[in-house]
């Protein structure tokens, strides 16, 4: 068979026209926007659990056209709940040729109803174990409407093959996505990944991570590596094995992790030595009883006060903190966007995404706001975390939008981007005076 | 030291620090949209030349160099003109 599987064309910006402009003229931005790009691993690795004797090709919307007209015995394409409208308006096309489209990925998993409209074959949940089943159903005609994850052993990261990257090699990415691990024991209640991915850890092993980065690495030369996983360092003694192997590589690399990193210092310094230059922490508010009311368990809530020795500590070390923070959190008022601005100029955040409150459908936080009667519309493509889609009781949809675009501008402006660079400038010098006096101290005790 | 002793010098500082081999550094190179060096890095390996080889280097200066070449020029013309001064 012939096959084609395809990321449709994503939408990163806001519906306001200020906001485009400001995207435009802000050179932090442009720059956030250049490394803010790229695929997830889901195809590459599609591809590589394809049964021998078919031939795979991905396209990438965002770089790429699709050719409607091309020959496919079977289509399968991604999405993430913004990308869902021009999924589907892609499998639709397909179909209306006769092609086989099958659909997966987050938002197919959380919307299986809706994604059997316009395909043939829905995959719920992860597609490890169901993929090479339903491949070879298909060249049987025999193929399923739904394969769901639930119905299969659980998948074993270590049995997954290196992804397909070489199917990429076409595209001149500045990132690329590879995954060490999955699952979420948390439960945010924004958050979806815990239903598509398990409440359990799940790992692949050191060897098999590195490989996958190896055959990256063939492919992009430059790019640095970005984490997929949620959360890189969910066991501290894996992670340490991890950044232990990635020493003796050449490369760099970001992830996603919580804030308690900070409290290991030999961990950090082996961090900035294995190339990790920058780690997204999710901050989400700089309300406490926003922090109450998102995580059942309260673990944010117990780390909220020491944030800011945290940054200052990873930070020193070379590596940035690039924060994320929620707009629209029900106890945010009009203080709030000048405090989250405080918050992270104050604490000379390399970078911060804030993002405006989504209800994404498989969350708990969409069935309460559906319950309140808060969430505006289902159209998808509008669900980019930058445009508002719900109500609020101190900000109407507007105001949350024009709110956002004002923090960004509190945060990216000449004056911030100076401060925060003549802080670095600090703390890379004082790293490299320490580093030099480690050296001398070590030098000093071996004799030499 | 003459500046073109500089060179190698340089090459292995960027080389340990964005951790691309050092063979990679033409002259034509764009650093950040090619080689993927961010603003930290690029810091890290200022404040590192600073301390090797005694300069004050000065951060939005940097900002204008675009390719590896540009960059090499930058830092051999401050090492010359603090090798006068000095
Ligand atoms: C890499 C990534 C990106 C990259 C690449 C995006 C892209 N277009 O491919 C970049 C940085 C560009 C990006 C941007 C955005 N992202 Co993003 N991103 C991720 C991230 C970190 C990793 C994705 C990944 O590789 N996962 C690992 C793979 C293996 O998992 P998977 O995709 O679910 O695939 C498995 C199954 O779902 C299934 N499957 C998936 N697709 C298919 C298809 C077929 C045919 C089949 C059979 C099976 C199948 O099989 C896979 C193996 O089991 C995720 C977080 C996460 N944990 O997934 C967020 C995530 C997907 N992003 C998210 C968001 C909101 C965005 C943005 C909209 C917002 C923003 N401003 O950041 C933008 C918009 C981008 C755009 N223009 O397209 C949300 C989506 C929430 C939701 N419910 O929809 C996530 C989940 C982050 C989060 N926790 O909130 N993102
Ligand atoms: S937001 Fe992060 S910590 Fe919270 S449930 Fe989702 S993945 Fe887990």
């Amino acid at each position: 068979m012939r096959i084609l599987l395809v990321s449709p064309r994503g939408e990163f910006l806001c519906r306001s026209e200020g906001f485009a402009e400001f995207m435009q003229n802000s050179r932090e931005m442009r720059t956030i926007l250049h490394f803010w790009n790229g695929i997830g691993v889901a195809l590459p690795t599609i591809a590589a659990l394809t049964p021998e004797g078919h031939a795979v090709e991905i396209i990438d919307e965002n770089q790429e056209a699709v050719d409607f007209d091309g020959r496919y015995d079977l289509v399968g394409v991604t999405a993430m709940t913004q990308q869902a409208v021009r999924a589907y308006a892609i499998a639709d096309a397909f179909r209306a040729r006769g092609v086989h489209v099958a659909i997966g990925g987050i938002h197919a998993t959380v919307m299986p109803e809706e994604a059997a409209r316009h395909a043939d074959t829905v995959f719920v949940g992860e597609a490890e174990n169901s993929w090479p089943q339903f491949v070879t159903d298909l060249a049987h005609g025999v193929a399923k409407p739904v394969y769901n994850q639930a119905d299969f052993p659980p998948v074993d990261l270590d049995r997954t093959p290196v992804p397909r990257f070489d199917l990429l090699a076409k595209y001149r990415y500045p990132v690329i996505y590879v995954q060490a691990s999955r699952g979420c024991p948390h439960d945010c209640e924004f958050c979806v990944a815990s239903n598509v991915y398990g409440r359990r850890y799940k790992f692949r092993s050191v060897e098999r991570v590195v490989d996958d980065i190896r055959e990256a690495k063939k492919h992009w030369k430059f790019a640095q590596i970005g984490f997929a996983d949620d959360n890189l360092f969910a066991s501290r003694r894996y992670s340490r094995s991890l950044v232990e192997a990635f020493s003796a590589m050449r490369f760099s690399w970001f992830g996603v992790c919580d804030i308690s990193v900070a409290e290991d210092e030999v961990f950090l310094e082996a961090l900035h030595e294995s190339g990790c230059r920058t780690l997204l922490v999710g901050f989400e508010t700089t309300c406490e009883e926003n922090l109450r009311q998102l995580d059942k368990n309260q673990w944010k809530l117990r780390q909220f006060s020491k944030y800011p020795e945290y940054v200052e500590r990873i930070q020193s070390w070379g590596i940035g903190v690039y924060g994320s923070f929620i707009l629209g959190l029900d106890e945010d008022d009009h203080e709030t966007p000048q405090q989250i601005i405080d918050f992270i100029n104050r604490n000379n955040l390399m970078g911060a995404q804030i993002t405006i409150l989504t209800p994404f459908p498989g969350s708990r936080l969409r069935d309460r706001l559906v319950a309140e009667g808060r969430v505006i519309h289902d159209q998808w493509n509008w669900y980019t975390v930058w445009n508002a889609v719900i109500h609020h009781k101190n900000f109407s949809p507007e105001e949350l939008e024009s709110k956002l675009l004002e923090i960004y501008q509190g945060v990216y402006n000449p004056v911030s981007n100076a401060r925060r660079s003549e802080y670095f400038g600090r703390v890379c010098r004082q790293l490299v005076n320490r580093r030099a006096s480690d050296d001398e101290r070590r030098a000093e005790s071996t004799g030499a | 030291m003459t500046e073109s002793d500089l060179r190698p010098r340089i090459e292995q500082i960027v080389s340990r620090i964005s951790r691309i081999d050092a063979s990679e550094f033409h002259d034509d190179v764009l650093i950040r949209e090619e080689l993927g060096i961010d603003s930290l890095m690029a810091m890290e390996i200022l404040a590192t030349c600073e301390k090797e080889f005694d300069l004050q280097l000065d951060e939005a200066e940097f900002s204008c160099v675009e390719t590896v070449g540009e960059f090499f020029q930058l830092l051999e013309a401050r090492y010359a003109e603090q090798r006068i001064a000095g």
